[in-house]
């Protein structure tokens, strides 16, 4: 299952020529489309009805001191129960601090303190929400007061919430390259039965040393490579999406991404079940 | 609570460097790489002048990217944004700008009107679907009770922000200006019109409940001089722009 990130930015194109573009579902920030009507809701609803509905969150700030906005999530799941939404996913990170919404992904600390009070917050969204959440692994520019190796961090929230993971390989890739470390091996120590869904998405390199993953690019090859041997790794048939947030283009290179995304799923998929049987 | 102090302090002082851009805060913050954090601010700030200029384009025009971003700044380190969605944002901006720029808005006294215009186009093609009345489409226009479409907002201003370019406004055009904005029931597109104080009163009169001309001509008929030619020929053409959607069943 391959999905692409639904915008504005090309509903109207892809409305005129439903053929422009092929995929298997469509994910949506619900921020973006939750209490929203007129006329590209409109075009959003016709899409629905063809298509599996995907979700990414951005201000849930699971990795916030503040509390949990409670009326936000209950607008959060009318949202999701009343397009089917087939996953809700978020970010390990915080876009709010002392009451103020960022509208950005700021790294938490990796200490054990923040594990317990993250995992407690997991626990309550997904008592709320009536299910699962998925968490992303984010891309950083910084640590800030870490205690912990990220790895293990992550790890012990999964572990201690029960939540599922998003395996952004981009992310990955970004972080490896930030913060010195090898992204194979790193994969390979997350929980692989906890792993539900997958991003891929292109970046932007600043300087020699720094990557902003800004989901301005094409997908480049070395993310592809982790890509295909994620999916190796996993063993198991999983939705990817591509992530395209600026710097547009046309329909016909987004297809042309998502093709080589499909190529590679099917190969890896394949080789997987020769190798088994 | 189980986030110790430490963790909370240096969470929030990060979110801090990120709404204000103060250097001095980054030296309190522990295990960081400079370059990187510095980013964050920067990252953040662009989503936030993005948001704010994209919704304001005239006002950002008007004022000069720089004055904008300098609003942004101000506006982004001492509010505290509310809603979770970016989007919505921009009305933030404007109730800060509003409320707490008064020497801007005395200098320009139509700022308000223009931020109000401007947010306008936003929340109209952003707004919940509303539940539509039972009508019918075809009936009497000079006997039958008329139901108006529920997906629309009238602005009052004080100056033609709707009309002239900001630099063209003047003390004299001070005065009283009523704009409908509605979505047109079909294609949903946001469609803006210029209406008298007559008008403005049918519509806030038709916005309560259906009525018919000879209803209206009863409540307006005393205070107003206007006709029955002139309100027949009003809702007539609010009916055909679909302001008006058909006739009470
Ligand atoms: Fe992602």
């Amino acid at each position: 299952m391959i999905g692409v990130g639904y915008r504005k930015d090309f509903a109207e194109e892809w409305e005129n020529n439903p053929d422009s573009l092929s995929v298997d579902f469509i994910e949506v920030a619900p921020e973006n489309w939750m209490n929203v009507g007129g006329y590209w809701k409109k075009l959003f609803d016709k899409k629905l009805q063809d298509y599996p509905l995907f979700t990414h969150g951005l201000s849930l700030s699971i990795g916030s001191p503040d509390e949990l906005d409670f009326k936000f999530l209950k607008d959060l799941k009318t949202f999701l129960d009343s397009n089917n939404v087939v996953i809700y996913s978020e970010h390990l990170s915080f876009s709010k601090c002392d009451n103020a919404h960022l509208y950005d992904l700021l790294p938490v600390p990796f200490t054990e303190d923040a594990v317990k009070h993250v995992v407690k917050k997991v626990k309550s969204v997904q008592d709320i929400l009536e299910r699962p959440l998925v968490l992303e692994i984010v891309s950083y520019y910084s640590p800030l007061a870490a205690e912990m190796k990220e790895i293990d961090f992550v790890n012990a929230i999964v572990q201690e919430s029960d939540c599922q993971l998003l395996l952004d390989v981009n992310n990955i890739y970004v972080n490896s390259f930030n913060h010195g470390f090898n992204p194979v091996e790193f994969i390979t120590l997350l929980p692989r039965d906890k792993i539900a869904y997958i991003h891929m998405a292109g970046h932007l390199q600043v300087d020699d040393n720094l990557i902003i993953d800004t989901h301005s690019e094409p997908i480049i090859n070395p993310v592809y490579r982790l890509f295909e041997f994620s999916l190796k790794w996993l063993q198991k048939p999983i939705p990817v999406l591509l992530e395209r947030d600026f710097n547009i283009p046309d329909l016909k290179e987004i297809q042309s991404e998502i093709n080589e995304l499909k190529r590679l799923y099917n190969k890896s998929l394949q080789k997987e079940k020769e190798h088994v049987s | 609570m189980y986030l110790k102090e430490k963790t909370k302090r240096q969470q929030s002082l990060l979110a801090q460097f990120t709404r204000t851009g103060d250097q001095t805060i980054i030296t309190h913050l522990d295990g960081i790489k400079v370059q990187g954090i510095r980013y964050y601010r920067e990252l953040i700030f662009n989503i936030i002048y993005d948001g704010i200029s994209n919704a304001y384009p005239i006002t950002t025009n008007f004022l000069s990217e720089r004055v904008m971003m300098n609003l942004t700044h101000q506006f982004f380190s001492h509010f505290k944004c509310q809603t979770p969605q970016v989007w919505a944002m921009p009305k933030e901006f404007m109730d800060y700008i509003i409320q707490n720029q008064t020497k801007l808005c005395l200098k320009y006294p139509f700022l308000s009107d223009l931020l109000l215009f401007e947010w306008a186009e936003i929340e109209m093609f952003m707004m919940p679907d509303q539940p539509f009345p039972n009508f019918s489409e075809k009936g009497n226009i000079a006997t039958d009770k008329v139901v108006l479409n529920p997906e629309i907002q009238v602005l009052y201003f004080q100056y033609p922000v709707h009309i002239l370019h900001p630099r063209k406004i003047k003390k004299k055009h001070k005065g009283e200006y009523f704009l409908l904005a509605y979505r047109h029931p079909e294609s949903k597109q946001v469609i803006f019109t210029e209406l008298n104080r007559f008008a403005y009163l049918i519509i806030e009169a038709l916005h309560q409940r259906p009525l018919s001309i000879e209803e209206l001509l009863k409540k307006f008929f005393n205070s107003y001089s206007e006709n029955e030619e002139a309100i027949v020929h009003f809702i007539k053409q609010a009916y055909e722009n679909k302001i008006i959607l058909g006739f009470a069943k």
